[in-house]
């Protein structure tokens, strides 16, 4: 298992597959965790499963719908809705790689974690450790086809560089971009896309 | 097919003629009151004779009393308190039930307390309890009714609430119930519990009191006909007649008489007390007043409650000005739909639901000698009902 020491619980498992899951936390936790951020979630056998958060979705039901439209909402049942109810905020993440004894890997785990598994966001160590194994993972990413992927790579890239930059290492983003544009080279548009947003972070 | 579609469309042309005289004769008996409170507004005296004589000769009694404000009184909104403290308690039971593997009886007691100016998210507080093997068995030994359990719900509701006021709470204090503050009038609860129940209420409410905390109760589209009653027994006196002289199609609900009185958003009707005696009613429980009140947001569309609080509240112009605007702005949160949105948060913490009863009755049944879980089974029809 990971050295936890830096990780941030941010919440509990509700759905998995192999290749994404989805976590639930309340409004209090959602301090934390952001879009692009590297997460992790612990087995019971010891497997960490690591990903990337493609999504944040506020669930709502009958009753906030029906506050929505109401004109005056005392501050403290606007909180109440936020802090009180059961109304989970779902992080949706897709899964890049996992570690199993003591083995990281950039590829899909043999099994997705299981439902109530703790989700984990990770600290500058563990980012650090999963980034310099390499930037194969991106391909996970590349693969997403319903999602802004140019908008995660931003997120993810600039807290890896950042990290990466901290450690010495600023060829750690080239690396990475040369591996983006090996991975978009049929396809330019979308090339062209991910090269205009990373453009953001020169 | 659970239901006969094809015998019902043969009735409902008939449903609907019927519905509509039933509703043309309402709208009448309305006319007809509402000219009856004019007159009787106008004959105050003559008003408070009838009903002093009503309460001295009959021992069944449920109206409304008129207090020092006129009748037709119509108060618009004040401006609520700054700062307040609202608690909301509801409660939810799982009644114990032959058909059960298991006999067992649950009070489930949802509360939320709100610092109103504060900016704080409420406090929120679920206290469940099981009813001991004792508590839902008569004395004669059959299971308890459904009134009863409610009266152990509505008890609970009630000890929950005298927890969650503290001396540190901004005042006023408000706390909210729904349905009528008279915990009993439907209670067939008799002899020691009976009388264990009112000496835990009586010690409460005086609690309370002491505390000057506004205790009220929250009627939605109420039904009671208190002031046809009253107007009943007006009547009755005018023509000479007993008090107990039944008034043909007199009975209506009042909020028909006093939807044309109460046509302004939160406006408020005068304050009466509610007179209430029957076999059922404890001699010492405390006395209880209302006003309705129009939680509609729309001058067209009038939407009458009836808030029901003690006497002695009456006798304070200032806490019946911030009851009448808290309540008020309490239902506005939930506009299109007026109810209190502590009281709906209440009932959303506490209700129990069937697939909840069934968990803890297995919970139950799985502390059980496993021999004695053996020979607990559930009733044949509630297996077979399960099925489908």
């Amino acid at each position: 298992m990971s050295d936890s020491s830096h990780s941030i619980p941010i919440g509990k498992l509700l759905r998995a597959d192999n290749s994404q899951f989805v976590a639930g936390c309340r409004v209090r936790e959602l301090e934390t965790p952001a879009f692009g951020s590297l997460v992790r979630a612990s087995l019971v056998d010891d497997t960490d499963v690591y990903g990337l958060i493609t999504n944040i979705s506020i669930n709502d039901d009958g009753l906030v719908r029906q506050l929505v439209s109401g004109v005056s909402i005392p501050g403290e049942y606007t909180a109440d809705n936020r802090y009180n109810r059961n109304l989970p905020v779902e992080i949706h993440v897709l899964t890049i790689g996992y570690q199993s004894e003591g083995q990281l890997r950039h590829q899909l785990p043999p099994r997705p974690p299981l439902s109530l598994d703790q989700l984990f966001l990770c600290g500058s160590d563990e980012v650090a450790r999963f980034t310099s194994l390499g930037a194969g993972y991106l391909r996970h990413i590349l693969r997403l086809t319903d999602q802004p992927i140019e908008e995660l790579l931003v997120a993810h890239l600039s807290q890896a560089r950042r990290v990466q930059d901290s450690l010495g290492n600023p060829e750690w983003y080239e690396d990475a971009c040369q591996r983006l544009i090996v991975l978009l080279r049929d396809d330019y548009m979308r090339l062209t896309q991910v090269l205009d947003a990373l453009s953001e972070l020169e | 097919m659970p239901i006969n579609y094809a015998q019902l469309e043969h009735s409902q042309g008939q449903f609907a003629a019927d519905y509509a005289t039933w509703q043309a004769q309402q709208s009448a008996r309305a006319v007809e009151l509402k000219s009856l409170l004019t007159e009787a507004a106008a004959s105050p005296e003559l008003l408070r004779q009838a009903i002093e004589e009503a309460e001295q000769q009959l021992p069944t009694l449920y109206l409304a009393k008129p207090t020092s404000e006129p009748i037709l009184t119509h108060r618009p909104l004040p401006a609520a308190p700054e700062s307040y403290t609202l608690i909301a308690a509801d409660g939810s039971q799982i009644a114990p039930s032959r058909h059960r593997a298991l006999q067992f009886g649950v009070v489930n007691v949802g509360l939320i307390k709100a610092r109103i100016g504060s900016g704080e998210a409420p406090q929120i507080w679920v206290e469940t309890e099981l009813l001991t093997p004792q508590q839902i068995q008569t004395s004669e030994g059959n299971l308890i009714s459904e009134d009863e359990i409610a009266l152990l719900r509505d008890l609970a509701e009630r000890k929950r609430i005298r927890q969650a006021v503290s001396s540190e709470d901004a005042e006023p204090v408000i706390t909210l119930t729904d349905g009528p503050l008279d915990i009993f009038y439907r209670s067939t609860i008799q002899g020691e519990r009976e009388q264990q129940v009112q000496r835990d209420i009586s010690e409460i409410d005086e609690d309370l009191r002491r505390r000057g905390v506004l205790t009220a109760g929250y009627i939605d589209k109420p039904g009671s006909a208190m002031l046809s009653r009253m107007l009943a027994v007006f009547q009755c006196k005018r023509q000479g007649l007993p008090p107990d002289k039944k008034t043909d199609g007199l009975n209506l609900s009042d909020r028909f008489i006093l939807r044309d009185i109460l046509d302004q958003p939160g406006e408020r009707s005068a304050i009466f007390e509610a007179i209430s005696r029957g076999p059922k009613k404890p001699a010492n429980s405390g006395a209880v007043a209302f006003f309705y009140l129009n939680v509609s947001g729309a001058e067209d569309e009038p939407c009458l409650v009836r808030v029901e609080f003690p006497l002695w509240v009456s006798e304070s112009p200032r806490l019946v000005d911030a009851l009448h605007a808290v309540i008020y702005r309490e239902a506005q949160v939930l506009d299109s739909h007026p109810y209190p949105y502590l009281l709906h948060r209440a009932h959303e913490l506490a209700v129990v639901r069937r697939i909840e009863a069934d968990e803890v009755e297995a919970m139950l049944q799985s502390q059980l000698d496993p021999q004695f879980r053996a020979r607990q089974r559930q009733s044949n029809k509630s297996y077979l009902k399960g099925l489908s």
